[in-house]
This record gives C-alpha cells, structure tokens and sequence, in this order.
C-alpha cells in the first residue's frame, strides 16, 4: 500500500513539475522568461521549450501580431487657421518585447503612449498644412499622402525606443467642428436657393421668348399674307381694267348709253319715289297717244 | 459531566463532517465558477447548508453533554433529526418550485478543458459524500445516535445529488440538455429522502420519549380531566364538539397512510433496489478506476472537432502551426498542449462604413428607404461619424459603403494581425475619405460614383496586400451618397425649381405651338381670297365685257329701235312699283322733301 502511495506521490510530482516548467510558446507572439522578475530569455520561435518551475522561472507573453490602437478624435487648427477635427488609427507591432517591458510595461501604457504621440505630432504637422492640402478637387494642390507618410514617419521614429515598429497611421476622418458644420449646412442652403431661384428665373426667361418668337413669326406670316394677297388683288384689278379698257376703248358711245341705262336701274331703288312734272314728256305719252315715244323722260331727283 | 467515550466519538465525526462539508464546497464552487453551471452552484450552496446542518448537529452534542441527561440528549438529538428532515423537505420544495415556476438557465454544453475538470471535481466529491455517508451510518448505529443516522441519511441525499449533476455534465458534453430534467429529480430524491428520515425519527421519538415529559402530560392531562368533570354536562358536549371534533383524527390518519404508501412510492419510483450504500462499496474500486478512465477519455475527445465545407482549420500543437486542415472530422492534442482556430475562407463578408445592419432584427421596416431614413431605421443604425465627410469643395457628404473581402490567408488573418477586422475598417474609412475629399459633391452624388468605387478597389488591394492581412478584397460598393439631411429639403426643392423651369418653357411651348399654325392657316387663308378675289375680278370683267360686245352688236342691227327699246325697258324697270308724284306746273319744280340717306351707286 505504502509503494502504491510513493509511486503515486512521484507520479504527481513529475506531473507538478512538468507542467510548472513546459513552455508553450503560441504563433504571433513571443515569450519572456523572467526569473525572480529579470528577464533571461527571449523566445521568439513558438513550440515546446523549458524553463526552470514556476516561482523561479515566470513568463511573460507579448503579442507581436499587427495591432491596432484608435485613439479619441481630437481638434487641431491647419496653417491657414481652420479648426479641423480629426480620427486616426495606428497600426503597430512589438519588434523588442524587452525595450516595451522597460519602457510601456502593458497594453493601457502602450495606447495612452500612442495616442498622446499621434496628437501630438498631428498636430505640429497640421500646424504646416492648409486645409487646402487636404481638401481639394485639385489633384496638384494636395499633399495628403505626404502628410500621412511623414506623420507615420515621425512616429515610427518615436516609438522606436518603446520596441514597438509603426506599420501604418491612418486618418480615418476630417471633419469640421459641430459649429462650423452648421455654418457649412447653412452656405449649402444658401447656394441651393440660389440655384434654385436661377433654375426659376431662366424657366421664366426661355417661356418670354419662345411667346415673343411665336407673336413674331405669327404676325411675320400674316403681314406676308396681306402683302401678297394685295398684290394679287392689284394684278387682277389691273387685268379686269385691261380687259375693260379694251373692249370699251372702241365702243364708247354705246357704252356710254348702256352704263347709263344700268345707272338708272341701279339709282331708283326699291324705296325711290318718283316725282313728275305734269308737262313731263313721261307723261305726254299718256297724254297724246304713242306720239310722244321719242320724247326723253325727265326724272327729278334729289340734289 | 466527565467526557464519555460516546461523546468523544461523536465530537470527532462531527469535525470530520464538517471538514468535509467545507472542502466541498469550496470544490463545487471553485467548479461552478470554471464551467458557469448553475446546477453546480446549486450544488455548492446545499453542501453550505449541509455544513450548517452539521455545525447545528455538534453544537446540540455539546449542550446535550453539557447539560443535560442521556435521555433529553437524546431527545434534543431526534429533535433536531426531525428539523433536518424539514431543511431537506423545504430545499427539495425549493428545487421542484424552481424547475416548475422557472425554468433554470440553460446550462450550455462546451467541450472544453472546464467541463472535464468539473466532471472529475464531482467524480471527487461522489467519492467524498458516499464516503461521508457512510461514516456517518457507522457512528450512528454504534452510538445509537438518531441524529448521526439522520445525518447519514441527508449525505447519502447529497451523494445522489452530485450524481445527478455528474450525469448533467456528462450527458451535456455530448450535446445533450438535461439540466431541467435532471433538477427536478434530484428535488423528487431528496424529498423522498426527508420523508424517509422523518417517518423514521417519528417511530424512535415513540420509544425514547423522556419519561417525565410523559409523567408531566400525564399530570396536566388529569388536571384538565378534573376540570372538565365539574363542568355542566350541556357545555361539556358543545365543548366537546369545539374543542375535540373527530375529522381532524380522521383527517391525521388518513395523511399517516397516505404519507407511508407515497413514500415507498417514491423510493420504488426513483431510487432503485439495487442502488444502496453497500452495493456501490463491494464495486469501490471498479468504479473509481472507470471514473479516472472517463475523465481521462472526456479529456482527450476536447481535441475532437470538424471543419464545416467552406472552412479551415488552423490546427496548433505546443502553439506551432501543425496543419490547415479541410473539411471533416479531425483530432488535435488536447489543450493546453494543442488548439485549432476554425475560419471561414470561402464566405465573403461584408465590411459596413457609415452604418452597421442588424442581422437579428425582426422589427418593422419602412415602406422605401429614402435618404433620411436610410441606414438609419428599421434593420439599419447610421454611424454619423464614419459617414459624414468633407468633400472636395468643402461641402459635407454623407455616404454608405460596403467593402467585401474574402479570407485568404487563414494564418496570416488569425496569427499575423490581432483583430484583422478593425485594421480593415480603419484603412477602408482612411481611403474612403481621402478619396472623397478630392472630388466635388456634385461629382460624388453624379458622375463620378462608377470611378470611386472602382479607384477605392484599387486603394484597397494594394493597402491590405502591404499590410499583410491575409485578404482579398472582392467588391466596393458606394450605397448611398446624398447631401446632409439638414439640407436635403434644398436639393428637392432645386428640383422641384427645374421642374417649375421645363413647366414653363413647356407652357410657353404649348402657347407657340398653337399660335404659329392658327397663324400660317390665316395667312393662307387671306392669299387664297386674295386669289379668289382675283379670279372673280377677272372673270367678271371678261364676262362683262363679253356681254358687252354681243348686246353691241345685237344694237348695231338697228340702233333706233334698239335705243328708244332699251330706253323704255330701262324707264319700266326703274320705275316699276315705285310710288309717283305728279306735280302741277305751278309747282315750279320746287319740291320739299322730308329726308333721304340714299346713296347713289356708281358701280
């Protein structure tokens, strides 16, 4: 009973101190063994090594993955004095888990360092650039790609003494502070109601003219009608007084005593009244029989 | 009172009963708190109860040696055996009204390292109870201690209770929930077990009553009796019926019976023949060895898994990458030795700037999404800060976008970058933006969307290749690209002004088209009169002249005749039916006449 009890005591030893001196060292990331607190290996390749059991031999475990830390948006003004509010993110890893241990000791050290450095830098750098560098339709006058790369350059060059390599520095937004921004809504709306005002105003001028192009043509077509339809009316005056003129040319005589005849019938209307004196040659027909055939008639009429 | 060798006995086990207690439930809770299994919690806090059993338990063994006789200890000690048998009833009242008013939380079943240390922690305190049990039986049949034996009892109750949580944990570990099931039984045990302990504390209180608490109700029963005797006989029967009533007799013995055939009922049902203390003792060893080999077994099957089609599995051993393993069944050492990170390579997700979508969202949804309402209602929530920017001209835009990307790399997506997603967003709204602040509004909401999207696809390639991400992105989408809402009500109105602009060109056009043809129809009209005018004129003045020369000619044949006729004729037709006046010769031609407004013709 005492051997089986030995046996197992050993058992459970081995098994204690295994597990109190296995290191297992995972992918992306590296491994310090501390020992009572000063560090005396570095493991960079992840597997199975060894170290002395735990209250000698500690360890301490740095992720050296590609990380990120995005600091709270801040206000910063450009060279042109227009305040600006910016987000960046910054994309770092831990090249020396040694000199961050000495220098940052944990993630919250890391982050608060890194943020106090991207506001700072930013804006000493923002203090060299105008807001036209940034913001611009034209391609010649920005220098944002510039800004960016010596903004990452700064850092990459301050945090080398922390171990830590900056990959990336990323400006997510530039955005206008909340009073400025009610400023840029209200010039928006302006220029709106202006546009749409111009889009009124041209309606009403196109509408006039094409009014006054139609009268125009209008009244254009019908002046040229009256103009030709004159001249025909003329050409065939002048033709019906040709063709008078020379059939009566000969015959003027009888022309005279016919249009006479006609006159009369015309002149005495339905509503004449016809007034005789009693010696009128009309009437001496009546008087003396067929012979007074020849005499003219008289008729009076008005003056 | 000189220290008995009973009492001295009895002190030991109660310590030992207690240590007990106390390392059980620092274990169950230990184990509660590594799996967050309520039903160990549950556990953990009966062995607390049970620990205040048994300091109650040594605390009557002291008073009772202190002071009192063999008789009234053990009177105090049925007593208080009576009490536990309570506790019990009330904390398997407890368990059933929690299984039955509401329902327990659900104990999800992980294969994980915590699970298999919870099972061989219960396996532990399986062993310690039963043990404890039946120590506690021992004590209590050499001692005659009814209060030992009551206590052996409720440990054997426990013992069944951890039971019933190992089966729970050992059934959820192949996926199976019987946690609800499994508390309601462990409550039905334990209250067949309080029944039990008090049926049988009942029966010995019958024989260890103190005799002068017999003599004294014996005394006060006489006195009552005296008393009544000198009451009248009328008050005595109403009394009688007040005070004395049958159905209550009736009534205790009818539940005695009732309480006995439900209890062997119950034993029958739930605690079979075969399973007492001494048939799991002849198979100790047996038994233990199988637990140590199931424990053993649960720990290797953690490093069973399989890979979904569409997935891969980034398998670790000692924290190297081992494999990439393919869809199917595969092992990995178990932890801490081994790990296996499972991705999904073929899926390709959606990366959301300006907006985040709700997939769970079950809610109402509007009728069409217009600008002030997308992606900011229904299944959608606005991101103000991700999606307003400036634009190139200093306006302000607000734009959704989607960038789709695949996983590529497995390795590099889960070993190279920590949280591979945030990177992504933060380089997505780096380019968006910067694309966006150089070119003009107008071009962002018009023309310029198809080249945006496809330069933002090409921005996006070639940062997330530099940064080593391990993927690919696919597709960028521009969803939406609108002014702020504050000035959304302007550009409508702009629209409603071009409206208002081709309304009235449009008027004015409907004005031209009907005046112009009307127009040309006139003038038409007037060189077509004209036309006819002149062919009359002409016609009239050939015809004329036509007539003209026939009557000449016709006058020629004889021109007397022919004058006086036509003169005549002509006198006839001017005078016919006109009214004549005919003056005398004194008249002297002068004639007044009223008026007259004719006019001569000359044509």
């Amino acid at each position: 009973m005492i051997r089986v009890l030995s046996v197992a005591s050993l058992v459970i030893l081995a098994l204690v101190l295994t597990v109190l001196s296995a290191v297992v060292s995972r992918q992306g990331e590296t491994t310090v063994v501390l020992r009572f607190g000063k560090p005396v290996r570095v493991i960079e390749e992840p597997g199975l090594s060894w170290k002395l059991p735990t209250p000698i031999d500690r360890l301490r475990r740095i992720d050296t993955r590609l990380a990120i830390v995005e600091p709270r948006p801040s206000e910063f003004l450009t060279a042109d004095k227009k305040n600006v509010v910016l987000s960046e993110a910054v994309c770092y890893r831990i090249t020396d888990p040694l000199a961050f241990m000495r220098t940052v000791k944990d993630g919250i050290g890391l982050e608060l360092r890194l943020s106090d450095l991207v506001t700072s830098f930013t804006g000493l750098l923002l203090g060299q650039y105008e807001l036209d560098a940034m913001v611009n339709v034209d391609h010649e006058t920005l220098a944002f790609d510039a800004l960016v790369i010596e903004l990452r350059d700064h850092l990459r060059e301050a945090c080398q003494e922390m171990g830590i390599e900056v990959e990336q520095v990323f400006i997510k937004q530039i955005m206008l502070p909340e009073q400025n921004k009610t400023a840029v809504y209200k010039r928006m709306r302006a220029e709106r109601d202006r546009i749409a005002q111009r889009y009124v105003a041209e309606g009403e001028e196109e509408a006039a003219r094409i009014r006054a192009e139609a009268d125009l043509e209008s009244r254009t077509l019908l002046a040229e009608a009256s103009r030709r339809a004159d001249i025909i009316r003329g050409e065939a005056e002048a033709e019906a007084m040709r063709i008078y003129g020379e059939t009566y040319r000969g015959n003027l005589d009888f022309y005279r005593f016919v249009r006479s005849l006609e006159a009369y019938e015309k002149i005495f209307d339905e509503q004449s009244s016809i007034i005789l004196d009693e010696n009128s040659p009309l009437l001496e027909v009546l008087r003396e029989g067929a012979g007074a055939l020849h005499a003219q008639p008289e008729t009076y009429r008005e003056p | 009172m000189p220290p008995t060798d009973r009492f001295r006995r009895l002190v030991r086990a109660s310590i030992i009963a207690l240590s007990a207690d106390a390392g059980l439930i620092l274990l169950l809770y230990a184990l509660s708190r590594v799996t967050g299994s309520m039903v160990l919690f549950a556990d953990a806090l009966h062995s607390a109860g049970d620990f205040g059993v048994s300091a109650t338990v040594l605390i009557a063994i002291l008073v009772g040696h202190r002071f009192l006789t063999a008789i009234w200890g053990r009177f105090l000690e049925s007593t208080l055996s009576l009490g536990i048998s309570v506790l019990l009833a009330f904390g398997a009242y407890q368990l059933l009204d929690f299984v039955i008013v509401n329902p327990p939380e659900r104990f999800i079943p992980a294969r994980d390292p915590g699970q298999v240390l919870a099972f061989a922690g219960v396996s532990l305190a399986l062993v310690v109870t039963f043990s404890m049990s039946r120590y506690k039986r021992r004590v209590g049949r050499e001692l005659d201690s009814p209060m030992f034996e009551a206590e052996s009892v409720h440990t054997f109750a426990d013992f069944l209770t951890s039971f019933g949580v190992l089966i729970t944990l050992l059934v959820g570990y192949f996926g199976l929930d019987v946690e609800r099931w499994m508390t309601g039984i462990i409550g039905l045990v334990i209250f067949q077990m309080a029944l039990d302990l008090a049926w049988r504390t009942i029966r010995r209180l019958r024989v260890t009553w103190p005799e002068p608490l017999s003599r004294g109700g014996i005394a006060v029963g006489n006195g009552l009796k005296r008393v009544w005797q000198q009451l009248p006989e009328r008050l005595q029967i109403i009394l009688q019926a007040v005070l004395w009533p049958r159905w209550p007799r009736q009534l205790a013995a009818g539940l005695r019976h009732g309480l006995s055939r439900w209890r062997r009922w119950l034993q029958k049902l739930l605690v079979p023949r075969w399973l007492d203390s001494d048939w799991i003792e002849r198979r100790g060893r047996t038994l233990v060895a199988g637990q140590i080999g199931v424990v053993v077994a649960l720990y290797i099957g953690i490093g069973l898994y399989s890979v979904q089609p569409g997935q891969r599995g980034i398998e670790l051993g000692f924290g190297r990458v081992v494999g990439l393993r393919e869809a199917g069944l595969h092992l990995h050492l178990p932890p801490p030795f081994g790990s296996v990170d499972l991705v999904d390579t073929e899926l390709v997700s959606r990366l959301e700037l300006g907006f985040r979508t709700d997939l769970t969202y079950d809610g109402p949804e509007p009728d069409a999404y217009l600008w002030e309402l997308t992606h900011t209602s229904g299944r959608y929530r606005k991101v103000p800060d991700e999606a307003l920017a400036i634009a190139g001209d200093e306006n302000l835009i607000d734009t959704n976008l989607l960038c789709y990307y695949r996983i590529t790399d497995p390795v590099q997506f889960k070993l190279h970058v920590d949280d591979a997603v945030s990177v992504l967003r933060a380089a997505f709204a780096h380019e968006v933006h910067s694309a966006q602040r150089e070119r003009s509004l107008d071009a962002m909401l018009t023309d310029e969307r198809g080249a945006f999207e496809s330069e933002l696809l090409g921005r996006m390639q070639a940062r997330t290749e530099a940064l080593e991400v391990g993927v690919a992105i696919t597709r960028v989408c521009l969803l939406e690209a609108h002014p702020p809402i504050p000035v959304v009500p302007q550009y409508r109105a702009v629209v409603s002004a071009t409206e208002a602009k081709s309304e009235m060109i449009l008027t004015a056009h409907q004005f031209a088209n009907k005046l112009l043809p009307r127009s040309r129809g006139q003038s038409e009209t007037r060189i077509k009169m004209a036309r006819a005018d002149s062919v009359t004129q002409v016609s009239r003045a050939a015809a004329e002249t036509g007539r003209f020369e026939l009557r000449q000619e016709a006058f020629a044949t004889d021109p007397g005749i022919n004058r006086v006729r036509m003169q005549w004729e002509a006198l006839e037709k001017a005078m016919a039916g006109k009214p004549v006046t005919v003056l005398p010769a004194e008249a002297q031609r002068r004639v007044y006449m009223p008026s007259s407004e004719k006019e001569t013709n000359d044509d």
